[in-house]
């Protein structure tokens, strides 16, 4: 079960493909929309400080 | 002489001694090529006149004891994403299939500078992604070589070309090196420039070769290297080195038969004198997969986003995926999972106060069946912390398809790598070649 950031986040991103793709190009991309998401939720959670540069 | 078998260090000092026409050579490997690469396809252009002539030229001057240099007269097929001048590279994709480059890549000029003859261009999967190309593996024609390295490393498996020239992003360099039983490594991406080469993520694209023993390796990044290699004891005293077997993550994610010649191998090399002990990752590790993926679909983006809409129908289904998926993260997302990509690579590097070499399977088992190619979760971790990384033959499965294992330094310790490599190869012996 997903936390409700990771479901947030696919909806947003979801709305962005939309956009950009059209709703059946989105659609069939639903799934990896949500391991993206998965993905860059792990990326925001971690925590680093305004002295790491990338 | 068995001309196809020789190795780059044989083949280039029969030459310097004259006992080896740089014509005859090729001539030989042209033969090879005539009789496998129908079911091998490891090449997508040869141009074998000017091969030819240029050899004649090359054979003359040996006779006049006038060297271009280390790999003088030594044949190097060259992964068709580096830029080759007069000919063709097509990036694996139709897009790009009457392109002729006006220059050499970086890498492409080292290798001529240092006397080697440019034998042609090496498969790439379709614009070096997950999309296959039409290679095989050598030592199985139903199996995959890997990629996206495919002809480089199956053209060397397959006696066609002493060494060849491939590149890596996530694991395209080691997992085709473990396939197709040869040597291969990923040096640190500032050893080797990949400038002329076409990218897929410029902060994880690197430069690899691919070769049948480490001392070709050696021989091969000493040219290629963008700065001197710091030396290192020959014949390195195996009690010195401390070896770091890495069982969390890479042996659980390895079949049965691999994880049991991984533990044989620790036992020999414990019995040969190293200093062999088990690792613990750094917590950060279980990141690894987000902050690469994130790096690599963006990048791509950048890449790719004009040319996908230009060209889509040049694009294969996989790459497509990865290039809208990057189209949809932002700039700050992208930049968050590059700082953080600081911090893994600052915890990685603590693991070599410990131990000279990591040792992990080179990849989960042998090569897969079909065209899919393979999973690179060997190299991805190395990759992103952008460490020099080998994989060396092991043994045969026991459906006869080769097994690897791989080496892991500290960044830009390349020559303790290779050094070690070389006590590791002595250990392991291996010398099976494919039935073609």
């Amino acid at each position: 079960m997903d936390s409700p950031t990771v479901t947030t986040l696919a909806a947003e991103l979801h709305r962005r493909a939309v956009e950009k793709f059209g709703t059946e190009r989105a659609d069939t991309l639903r799934p990896d929309l949500l391991q993206l998401a998965r993905e860059l939720d792990a990326i925001n959670a971690y925590d680093i400080g305004f002295e790491d540069e990338p | 002489m068995n001309l196809e078998a020789l190795t780059l260090v044989v083949a280039a000092g029969k030459i310097r001694d004259g006992a080896l026409s740089p014509v005859d050579y090729i001539q030989a490997l042209f033969a090879r090529v005539d009789a496998i690469e129908p079911r091998v396809q490891a090449w997508t252009t040869i141009d074998r006149e000017a091969v030819l002539a240029e050899a004649r030229q090359m054979e003359l001057e040996a006779r006049r004891k006038q060297f271009r240099g280390p790999l003088h007269g030594v044949p190097v097929g060259v992964k068709d994403i580096f830029y080759t001048k007069n000919l063709r590279t097509t990036m694996g994709t139709t897009a790009f299939a009457d392109f002729v480059p006006t220059y050499d890549a970086s890498v492409v000029k080292k290798l001529k500078n240092a006397g080697a003859l440019i034998m042609g261009k090496c498969v790439t999967t379709v614009l070096v992604f997950l999309d296959p190309g039409p290679t095989r593996n050598p030592w199985n024609t139903e199996h995959t070589p890997g990629g996206s390295s495919s002809g480089s490393a199956a053209a060397v498996g397959a006696r066609m070309c002493p060494v060849s020239i491939g590149s890596q992003t996530v694991g395209s360099v080691g997992r085709p090196g473990a396939y197709n039983g040869v040597v291969s490594i990923m040096p640190t991406q500032s050893r080797v420039n990949m400038a002329g080469a076409f990218p897929l993520a410029w902060s994880l694209d690197h430069v690899g070769i691919f070769s049948r023993s480490v001392a070709d390796i050696d021989v091969m990044l000493e040219c290629l290297s963008e700065t001197p290699m710091p030396s290192h004891p020959r014949r390195m005293d195996n009690h010195k080195i401390r070896l770091g077997i890495v069982k969390d993550f890479f042996l659980d994610k390895a079949d049965t038969e691999t994880r049991g010649k991984i533990d044989e191998l620790g036992g020999k090399l414990a019995n040969s004198g190293f200093q062999v002990a088990s690792v613990s990752l750094p917590a950060i590790f279980d990141l690894h997969p987000a902050i690469l993926r994130t790096l690599v679909r963006s990048e791509a983006a950048s890449t790719h986003e004009q040319l996908l809409r230009a060209k889509s129908n040049a694009y294969g289904p996989k790459l497509r995926d990865l290039v809208q998926l990057g189209e949809l993260i932002d700039a700050s997302t992208y930049l968050r999972a590059r700082r953080i990509r600081r911090h893994y690579q600052r915890n990685m590097v603590r693991l070599f106060e410990h131990f000279d070499v990591l040792v992990t399977p080179g990849a989960p088992g042998p090569a897969p069946a079909g065209t899919a190619t393979g999973d690179p979760v060997m190299q991805a971790p190395w990759t992103l912390a952008d460490f020099p990384t080998m994989t060396l033959p092991l043994a045969l499965a026991t459906n006869g398809l080769p097994l690897g294992v791989q080496l892991t330094s500290a960044p830009l310790h390349e020559g303790l790598l290779l050094e070690v490599a070389k006590g590791i190869e002595e250990v392991i012996g291996f010398t099976a070649k494919p039935n073609l």
